[in-house]
Parts: structure tokens; sequence; C-alpha cells
């Protein structure tokens, strides 16, 4: 069954708004004016921050990446303890079902956009751009584009699954 | 969610202006040309009150994610130990964290299901009806578990009287049946185990033990696995003078529970009982390890003591068990065999 990616945005909403909240709090950390800041829009993209271009290099590519590490974190800490109810103990509430759909939607949406990619491949060309940064920003772009282009196959969606409530249970075996 | 940057326009002034206020006392050095004001405001571009909400809310979620982890944790961790030493017949410990993450999580479904296993192996009657009541009229998903307590719960229905047995022997209302009824009752219903296991116990109490193992022995062809009779046998073939026999019943029990105490109590018996007295005294130090309230391997370990000359540890646990009704049975047994009135 063909469901429009915008419906899939739509419905993992807050995922959209934590990302688009997380560039512009990058931005406020590394002293960067912000132009403007939309959060959600029911069109593609769905949110986006416009700010002055960013002179450090490693500010830059944090300000693009810093989405990817806020909701990876969050996705992954709100599911938590609800992914064990529902996986482990089986006596899951309504309550754990919805921190689980927080929580995915949270994660889901971790993946920089193409257009993140976009300045960070602009800033690894640059000349100026210090030897590590490039060793680092090459292959973090290579990796933006694959789950751009993955998204398309719900890779972004697999991999909020993944953090959300795979995780848990990865963790619990290895510690147990 | 695009990022877009470099929003300068092509129609460039000569005297640059800040595009905000129009104002020309520009801050130099920075790639936007705009004044002090505008870049101070526009670091700090204003969030939302609906945004901060949101943000409020998520922060309050993450919070209560955050306290109700620790819990979740410590027995998500504690089930999977249990579902660990399950699958290597490790049944006292699979209990042990079952009851831990029990504790934290009163209703999982799946701890129930597993400490209904464990506690079959345990031979923990009262812990596996606790359980077994509170998943009733709860859909079991997983076919392998399911089919597992299907099996346990049938093996259990064998340790209770059949309606024919009940309906045969009502009129024995202190329910004792003397052994002609029985073994009367035993060949008219020759498949009925739970007759055939009662006739074998008196049998066992008056000594008879040759008789009582041959039922037993029809037992086992009925029900290769069944626990009671197994464990029954181990002391039979004991009293019988076969060691070896005694001990390959004991293995079939820790064949299917490793960590039964029961077994490993059992097989420390006969291997006192045949001289090996530092092996005997090993395993009932083992059992005890296991399970330190078992009454009939604390009178293992008592006995073990005393045929291992260590007369005060003996008497340590004859005195711990003194003042417990419910260890009488077992530790009276070991004091008469410690007096000579008894032998294993």
């Amino acid at each position: 069954m063909f469901i429009p990616g915008i419906l899939i945005t739509i419905a993992t909403f807050p995922g959209v708004i934590v990302h688009e909240l997380a560039h512009q709090l990058f931005c406020r950390w590394f002293k960067i004016p912000v132009l403007k800041v939309v959060y959600f829009q029911a069109s593609n993209p769905a949110g986006y921050v416009l700010h002055e271009i960013v002179p450090n290099k490693w500010h830059s590519m944090l300000i693009s990446v810093g989405p990817f590490i806020v909701n990876s974190l969050l996705g992954m800490l709100i599911a938590f303890p609800a992914a064990l109810p529902v996986f482990k103990f089986d006596n899951a509430n309504i309550g754990d079902y919805l921190l689980i759909y927080l929580g995915v939607s949270i994660a889901m949406h971790a993946f920089p956009s193409t257009g993140d990619a976009n300045n960070i491949w602009k800033d690894v060309k640059d000349p100026e751009t210090p030897f590590w940064a490039k060793i680092i920003g090459y292959p973090v772009v290579g990796l933006i584009y694959i789950g751009s282009i993955g998204s398309f196959f719900w890779l972004d969606l697999a991999y909020g699954v993944a953090l959300a409530v795979g995780l848990p249970n990865l963790l619990i075996a290895l510690m147990a | 969610m695009d990022e877009n940057l470099n929003p300068e326009t092509d129609n460039k002034p000569e005297i640059p202006v800040c595009p905000n206020c129009n104002s020309t006392d520009i801050l130099h050095g920075y790639p936007m040309p705009l004044c002090h004001d505008c870049r101070a405001k526009l670091i700090n571009y204003p969030i939302p009150l609906w945004v901060k909400l949101f943000g409020a809310g998520i922060c309050i979620v993450l919070i209560i994610s955050l306290i109700w982890l620790p819990k979740n944790l410590t027995a998500a961790i504690s089930l999977s130990r249990a579902e660990k030493a399950e699958k290597n017949l490790d049944f006292v410990t699979s209990q042990r964290e079952l009851e831990k993450a029990l504790k934290i999580v009163p209703t999982s479904v799946d701890i129930l299901e597993h400490l209904m296993i464990a506690s079959y192996y345990n031979n923990d009657l009262l812990t596996l009806n606790d359980a077994s009541i509170k998943l009733q009229n709860k859909p079991i998903e997983d076919t392998a578990i399911y089919n597992k307590l299907s099996y346990i719960i049938d093996e259990t229905k064998l340790y209770a009287p059949s309606d024919t047995f009940a309906k045969t022997f009502q009129q024995y209302k202190d329910g004792i049946v003397p052994d002609a009824a029985l073994s009367d009752y035993v060949s008219k219903n020759p498949s009925d185990i739970f007759a055939m296991y009662s006739l074998a116990s008196s049998y066992d109490d008056k000594k008879q033990y040759k008789a009582a193992d041959s039922l037993l022995s029809k037992v086992l062809t009925i029900d290769n696995e069944f626990i009671p009779a197994i464990n029954f046998k181990t002391k039979i073939k004991r009293a019988i003078d076969q060691p070896d026999s005694s001990i390959f019943y004991c293995n079939r029990i820790l064949a299917l529970n490793r960590q039964s105490v029961y077994g490993i109590s059992a097989k420390a018996r006969t291997l006192l009982k045949i001289g090996k007295k530092q092996e005997g005294l090993n395993l009932a130090k083992q059992g005890y390890q296991l399970d330190k309230n078992m009454t009939y391997n604390l009178a293992t370990l008592a006995i073990a003591y005393h045929l291992n000359n260590d007369l005060k540890a003996r008497d340590a646990i004859i005195k711990t068990t003194d003042k417990d009704t419910t260890t009488a049975y077992y530790m009276n047994f070991a004091k008469d065999f410690i007096s000579n009135k008894a032998t294993l």
C-alpha cells in the first residue's frame, strides 16, 4: 500500500518540530543570527531554519547534524521505558503506546535533510576547511545522502523504530 | 526540514544597510551586514509560545520516561536473565529473577508465563498455582510458550485425583483409602497415575519398596516425565540397594532441571549411602547454596556433616531448624539417622 510521505510527516509532526527547534538552539548556542524558522508545515520541506552563513566549519557541521543527535537521544529515551512493557513484559497500556509513538516520531526525524547535507558538503569542499573536518565531513555527508535516499524506502521510519524499540531490547540482551 | 542559507539579495547597496532595520551602523566581520541590535536580536530569534509549550511537554514526557526507566530496566534485565536461565534449565535462578521482576511489574504476562514454567520444574506448586490464576483469561501469543504451559497444566492435573477416583473413594472422609481398595481401583483403572502414585506412596510407608518400585515403573511407562514419580524413584531405588539406579533417576531429574535441589539432595543421600561422603557433602552444600530453606536438603546436609565428622556444623544446622515445625518431618529423620535409628 502506498502511503504518501506527507501523511507520514503529518502523523509524526512532533519529530519535525523537535528537529527544527534543535537547529535553532544550536544556532543560538553558536551565536548565529536566525532569520526565519518554520517549525512545521504540511508541505515539502516540512520545516526549515533560515540563518546566516556559519563561518566556523565545526559550528556549521554541528548546526546541521545537531538535530540528528538531539532527535536520536530524545526519541530513544522517551520510548525506552515504554518499549519494555510492549515488547518484553506484555502488559502495555495506552500510555506506553503513546510514548512509543512519540519516541519513534522524534527518532525518525533525526536524519538531517538534503539541505543540511548540502551545507556540510559546501563546508567540507571549502579549501579553508581543516583536514580533520574534511575527514569527518565527507562520510557524514555520504551517510546523510544515503539516509535521504533511503527515506524513500522508509529508512527514516526504520531508523526511528530501531532506535526507539530495537535498541532497548538489544541493550537488555547485552546487560542481562 | 531544509536549513536554507545565504539569504543575500542581488541588489547589494553600495553602502551596506541592515536588512532588518535599514540602519547603516553595520557590525563588520560577519557574513551578513546586520547592525549590533539586530544581530543580538536575531541570535536570540524568538521561540513562539506554542513551541515553548510543546518543548515543555516533551521535557515533561522525558522526565516521566526517565522516572520509569530504572524500574522497567531492572525488571527487563531480570526477565532476560530468567529466560537465559530457563534455556540452560537452571530453574532456581530463573524463578529467583522472575520473582524480582514480578515485584516491579506484577501484571506482566511474560513474567507470569515464565514463572509458571520455573515453579513447575522447581516443584513450587503454590507459586505455580498463583501464577496460573493471574494468567487466567490472558491471551498467550507465543505458541511455544502456550504449548509448554498446556503441557504443565496437563501434568499438574495428574497431581490431583480424577473425578472417577474422587467418586469411587468419597466414602473415605479422612482420605485414607485402604491399599486393597486402591489396588483394586488401579487394576480397573490402569492409566490413573494419581491412583498408582498414591498406592506406591502407601507401599513406601509400609516399607514395601519392591511393590512401590514396580508401580512407579508403570507410572513412568505411561508418562515418562511425571516428575513426582522420578523423584520418588530416587528414594525407592536407594531403599532397595540399587544406588546406580537411584543416581540414574537423580540425573534424570537434573536433566529436566539442572538446579533441582531435590535432585541434588537425593543424589547426595545416595552417594553418602555408598560411602562417597565428601562428594555427598559437596552436593548437599550445592543444594544449600541454591535454596537455604529446603528442609529435605537441610536434613541431607546435617547427615552429610555427621558422616564427615563435622559435628559442629551438623549441630548448627539442627539448631537452626529446631524451632521450625515445618522442618520437623525431615529433621526428625536426620536425628534418627544420627542416633542410628534410621538408614539412608
